[in-house]
């Protein structure tokens, strides 16, 4: 329901504008400047910081906070008489005494600079306030980023981003000491605090006080100049400054000519699959900072670590260059002819002798869908075989085989918005705020200041367990028991959604008596959970307004890793959780293109956007368009690729941008199996593990050096821009693809990836309105997309993925966690971690990234370790049937009892944990069961060094409050608030109160 | 039957290819550019000549120390001065009217030539003179400009200063 429009006087014209805004707002809305520096970032929101006083207006004759004064119809409000002039020239004058405007020769002198932009604006000429320097030296402990106290304005945008944004509560302005300043935790070193490097604050400052250090001496032309020279010329320029306003000339001329050496591209993040898109600001070959911006569709400011300060890999000297050929037991460099030749002949071959299913092809999660696209193309038409796969086989493809059987799409229901809105958020299985930090922060934002529910059910009591209303801890493999029970309760309530079912939902009646034997009791004896617990998840879904689930790798992984996905869709199907906003299923993706790689085709059983290749129409419709015949028959996944090359079915392999050498399971096996292929294509950007074993080694080229798109775990496809040219010989994927198809005589002429784009558009119906124009800038698409180009952030809001258009309750059974026996007498789970991404050959070419993090550790619980007489940085060998590591140990309340974690972020063989798992799968997907497994433990020294440096978040002592605490500072002895200047001083030209 | 391997055997272009390379890059672009080149060569020569090219070099190897000095000795109050005297006459003359400025200086310019062929006669002026050249109308009009011109100028002296 629409509400009726306010419309007020502003200056000279009337402004209409929605209930409820504020001045600052409504002006904004219609493009007028209004200076508020600390109203300058939309994601934190307008007027809840109140620290800047620069936005200061004449509201029927009183001076207010436009940021604050909500817009009331027939008000008469003066941005530009003298006194509001004067108020917000005073507000600024306030500002400059905590700052020294030395512009041309800072490093933030880019045109974006929000104290400059508005000291220019309110054409500030002196210094009112002398400038005094505060008594603290500048932090540069962190590797990342410096705190320069004396530029430091105290707005407390980076106070309220860290504490109301990112949420990790780290910063606070201290207001009670003689000088305010920011401190970190309570007052230790950056370094040294529980900050997550996810550069939140250095991103919202509207100056230099908190910079990227990779920025300083390198943006400016005079930047660099020596300090003995630099702080001199500084006071020289005070000294003789003729009014700021021939400074800000100089500044703005000199920020100009920046803008010829620093390129601004904008990208989308290759890490996790929350799909963060930002600027990338490069000066030649240099990174100079990721600069994210609030018009980014899925995560406006945000960034992680791995995304703000991840990115040293691409210039890393370890990048492989040139091709490689395997020669009598070593690899020597290739040009791309010889390689290419010798790929195509040794394909064409085996194809001829064995038959094309002697082929296998895996393709990566981490490249583009255009990419993905060629790749499947790549088999299915030149060498006709599906035998096709992603790494999705190694973590979604379970959640997406739930949700099709369901709801009959496999994605995310709704988007990231979806989830902050919602009532309750259940997280199953998963630790957003180490493997999806960005979207972890709208649940613990929304979680803080919006009374959204938590409910969190995991092994390990990870920060949002420990944030949660509810943490529950059920026996390991059990989730969909008690998810069942719980589906159960809720019939038995009559709280289940009947309109909903009766209207949208087939196969009630035989999926409610499926339901029987999920009792209570038989709830609580397999998953060790209470039934009060459970029953208060019921009541807590019961109440809510909208119920979004997500959840991860600790649900999929496993035996019954479809099932349990079954399980949480009917249990959002009975609610009538699904087609509403704040609502709905979300299976978080772990790569940042895991989605997209299996929208795009690279799957043994299904073309782009899903369709199947056993239908004869959608089959018909490639082959006439590839002009070529594709078999009808599903190839093979994955997992059966590597036993078919165990039983000498397959013979060769191409596979690109995949670590399967260190992530598919039971890696002893995988190699073995690498070991007897007659010919083995790998296509990476550097000498992995997988590498090791093959014939021909391809130098591939990252997102930064090329074109393309990627589909984040909303369905959101974005487009990313080439930032460099690609290094040495290197080259993108795609152009890699398309040499090779025309070796083997096919006869592909794709200049560009938008053209590739613009194939797969007209062949798969779901992504039919698909166009890089569409997707120029920040624009975004999520799928199914309409031929006009109409997109879907919000599926099922009429109908569900199936011919009828409803939804089918699935009836699912527990299928026990494998056991490895007694012997084995500790559980071991395994995961990400927040600083290194996966197991980390990209991120550990970041030396802050190192530094804060790295080795890999074994979480051990203080019960076992009492048990065991064992400290932090003892030395343990885990043994499981299949596999042996040796790690360092971390003790911690994060694990219970007799059950471990251990991260993967290594290359070293002897930590990774798949040294440890086995080759048994879901049963439906064939996805492994990394999440079953146990293993003994042997005390090899008792003590050592800890694995985890003193410097890492985890040690630190976060100070929780609401953002800036502007009180305080209201509070102080020294404070005078902007009116009463303005009132006292008389400032105001022509208007003082003369008799005469 | 491959075993995982990790010999790269790497064809480092040795020294002397490397710079043959280098060599072959320049010359061409030497080549291409010809004419411009031995223009900057001639200018250079004449650098060299008036040693100018010596000078450039003592200041650039010593650029830091003289930096630090000459920013030093930039930074005292008679340097101040001199630099917001500078701005202050170009705001001054900013704020101008052109063509008064004009007229005053045409005017300016008029009478120092009648005072430069004053100065060439050799005869004492007497105070009736005197008088009697205050009489004149160009003189009158100069004078009451001046005047003018001294009202002004005291009243904008008598100012109080702002807050």
């Amino acid at each position: 329901m629409e509400k009726k429009k306010v419309t007020f006087q502003f200056n000279n014209e009337e402004i209409e504008t929605n209930p409820g805004r504020t001045i600052f707002e409504a002006c904004r809305d219609k493009d007028i400047f209004m200076p508020g520096i600390c109203s300058s970032q939309p994601d934190l929101g307008v007027g809840v910081i109140k620290t800047c006083d620069t936005c200061y207006v004449e509201v029927n004759g009183e001076l207010q906070r436009s940021c604050t004064t909500e817009v009331k119809p027939g008000m008469t409000v003066n941005s530009e008489s003298e006194k509001a002039k004067a108020a917000q020239l005073e507000g600024m004058s306030q500002i400059l005494k905590n700052h020294e405007l030395y512009c041309t020769v800072c490093d933030n002198n880019n045109g974006n600079c929000e104290v400059h932009n508005t000291a220019e604006y309110l054409q500030v000429d002196h210094q009112k306030y002398e400038f005094t320097p505060k008594p603290y030296p500048p932090d540069n402990s962190h590797p990342n980023y410096r705190y320069e106290p004396d530029q430091c304005i105290l707005c407390g945008l980076c106070v309220e981003a860290c504490q109301d944004l990112q949420v990790s509560e780290v910063l606070s302005i201290d207001w009670e000491r003689k000088e305010p300043r920011v401190i970190w935790d309570n007052d230790v070193p950056i370094d040294e605090s529980s900050c997550v490097s996810c550069g939140h604050c250095v991103t919202v400052c509207p100056c230099n006080a908190l910079m990227e250090k990779s920025m300083l001496g390198e943006a400016g032309y005079m930047t660099n100049i020596p300090k003995n020279v630099l702080e001199p010329m500084i006071d020289l320029t005070k000294e003789v400054e003729p009014g700021y306003q021939g400074i800000f000339t100089i500044s703005n001329v000199e920020a100009s000519m920046r803008e010829d050496r620093i390129d601004r591209t904008k990208t989308v993040c290759t890490y996790c699959g929350v799909g963060c898109s930002f600027e990338v600001w490069t000066k030649d070959r240099d990174i100079l900072k990721i600069q994210p911006q609030p018009d980014a569709p899925a995560n406006g400011i945000s960034t992680c670590v791995k995304g703000k300060f991840g990115w040293d890999f691409v210039n890393s000297d370890e990048r492989l260059t040139t091709p490689l050929i395997r020669k009598n037991d070593a690899f020597v460099e290739a040009t791309w002819d010889e390689a290419l030749s010798l790929i195509a002949e040794k394909f064409q071959t085996i194809k001829r002798h064995h038959g094309a299913d002697a082929l296998g092809f895996v393709a990566s999660s981490k490249c583009s869908n255009e990419e993905n696209y060629l790749f499947q193309k790549l088999a299915r038409s030149v060498f006709q075989t599906n035998n096709v796969d992603n790494c999705s086989r190694y973590c979604q493809t379970p959640a997406s085989a739930g949700l099709m059987r369901t709801v009959g799409i496999g994605g995310d229901s709704g988007t990231i918005k979806d989830i902050a809105n919602a009532g309750l958020v259940i997280v199953v299985g998963a630790n957003p705020s180490e493997s999806h930090p960005v979207l972890a922060t709208r649940i613990k934002r929304a979680n803080k200041l919006h009374e959204q529910k938590l409910v969190v059910a995991d092994l390990r009591k990870n920060e949002l367990a420990e944030r949660a209303d509810y943490h529950i801890h059920p026996k390991p493999g059990t989730d969909l028991v008690w998810i069942s029970a719980v589906t159960k309760y809720i019939f038995d309530q009559g709280w289940d959604d009947s309109e909903f079912l009766k209207n949208r939902v087939n196969n009630v009646e035989e999926y409610k008596q499926s339901l029987e034997k999920y009792t209570m009791e038989y709830a609580e004896e397999i998953t060790g959970l209470s039934k009060d617990n459970m029953i208060a998840i019921a009541e807590m879904i019961h109440e809510s307004k909208g119920t979004c689930i997500l959840w991860a790798m600790g649900v999929t992984q496993h035996i019954g890793g479809t099932d349990t996905s079954t399980a949480i869709a009917n249990l959002l199907l009975v609610t009538g959780n699904f087609g509403k906003e704040g609502a709905g299923a979300y299976p978080l993706r772990g790569h940042n293109n895991v989605q997209g790689a299996s929208d795009f085709g690279t799957m043994p059983n299904f073309f782009p956007g899903y369709e199947p290749v056993e239908d004869d129409e959608v089959r018909k419709r490639y082959e006439q368009a590839w002009q070529t015949k594709i078999p009808k028959e599903p190839g093979l996944n994955n997992h059966q690729v590597v036993e078919a090359i165990d039983d000498k079915k397959v013979k060769a392999m191409y596979l690109f941008g995949e670590e399967m050498a260190l992530v598919d399971s039971n890696i002893n096996y995988v190699h073995g199996a690498f070991e007897k292929l007659e010919f083995f294509v790998v296509q990476d950007i550097f000498f992995s593990k997988t590498a090791q074993f093959a014939d021909v080694v391809l130098p591939a080229a990252p997102s930064l050096e090329k074109e393309g798109t990627f589909t984040n775990t909303e369905r959101r496809i974005q487009r990313f821009y080439k930032v460099f040219e690609p290094l040495g010989n290197s080259k993108p994927d795609w152009e890699i693809f398309q040499d090779i198809a025309n070796k083997c005589g096919a006869d592909w002429h794709y200049d560009s990836p938008a053209e590739i784009m613009d194939e797969a558009a007209k062949l798969a119906p779901a992504f039919a309105g698909v166009s890089y124009k569409r997707l120029e800038n920040w624009e975004s698409q999520l799928w199914p997309v309409n031929k006009n180009g109409e997109d879907t952030p919000l599926l099922y809001k009429d109908s569900f993925g199936f011919p009828d258009g409803k939804a089918r309750l699935f009836p699912v059974e527990w299928s026990e966690p494998f056991e490895a026996g007694t012997e084995y007498d500790l559980h071991l789970n395994n995961g990400r971690l927040l600083e290194q991404f996966h197991e980390g050959n990209m991120t550990n070419k970041s030396e802050g990234i190192t530094h804060k993090a790295p080795n890999p550790w074994l979480e051990v619980s203080h019960e076992l370790a009492e048990e065991r007489k064992i400290k932090t940085g003892a030395l343990v060998r885990l043994t499981s049937p299949y596999g042996k590591v040796k790690v360092r140990v971390l003790i911690t309340d994060r694990v219970k009892g007799k059950e471990l974690y251990l991260p993967m972020n290594t290359i070293e063989e002897i930590q990774a944990v798949n040294k440890l798992t086995s080759s048994y799968h879901d049963k439906d997907t064939h996805t492994p069961n990394y999440k079953e497994m146990q293993v003994k433990m042997d005390v090899l020294e008792a003590d050592g060094q800890s694995p985890l440096p003193s410097v890492n978040f985890r040690f630190g002592n976060p100070q929780p409050h609401i953002g800036v605490e502007v009180d305080k500072k209201w509070k102080r002895d020294d404070f005078t608030s902007v009116p009463e200047v303005v009132e006292r001083e008389d400032i105001i030209d022509g208007e003082s109160n003369h008799a005469n | 039957m491959a075993k995982a391997i990790t010999q790269i055997n790497i064809q480092e272009k040795t020294a002397e290819e490397k710079q043959q390379q280098i060599q072959k890059d320049l010359l061409k672009q030497i080549t291409d550019n010809h004419e411009s080149i031995q223009t900057t060569l001639e200018i250079v020569e004449e650098l060299q000549q008036a040693g100018m090219l010596d000078m450039a070099k003592g200041l650039l190897r010593m650029r830091e120390k003289i930096g630090s000095i000459s920013i030093d000795k930039i930074n005292q109050p008679s340097m101040h001065h001199l630099i917001k005297n500078g701005f202050h006459a170009i705001e001054f003359i900013g704020r101008v009217e052109p063509e008064e400025l004009e007229k005053m200086m045409n005017g300016v310019i008029h009478g120092m030539e009648r005072m430069a062929k004053e100065t060439e006669k050799d005869e004492e002026t007497s105070m009736w003179k005197m008088f009697k050249t205050m009489r004149d109308p160009h003189v009158m009009t100069a004078l009451s400009y001046l005047t003018a011109f001294l009202n002004g100028m005291g009243e904008e002296m008598g100012k109080k200063k702002p807050h």
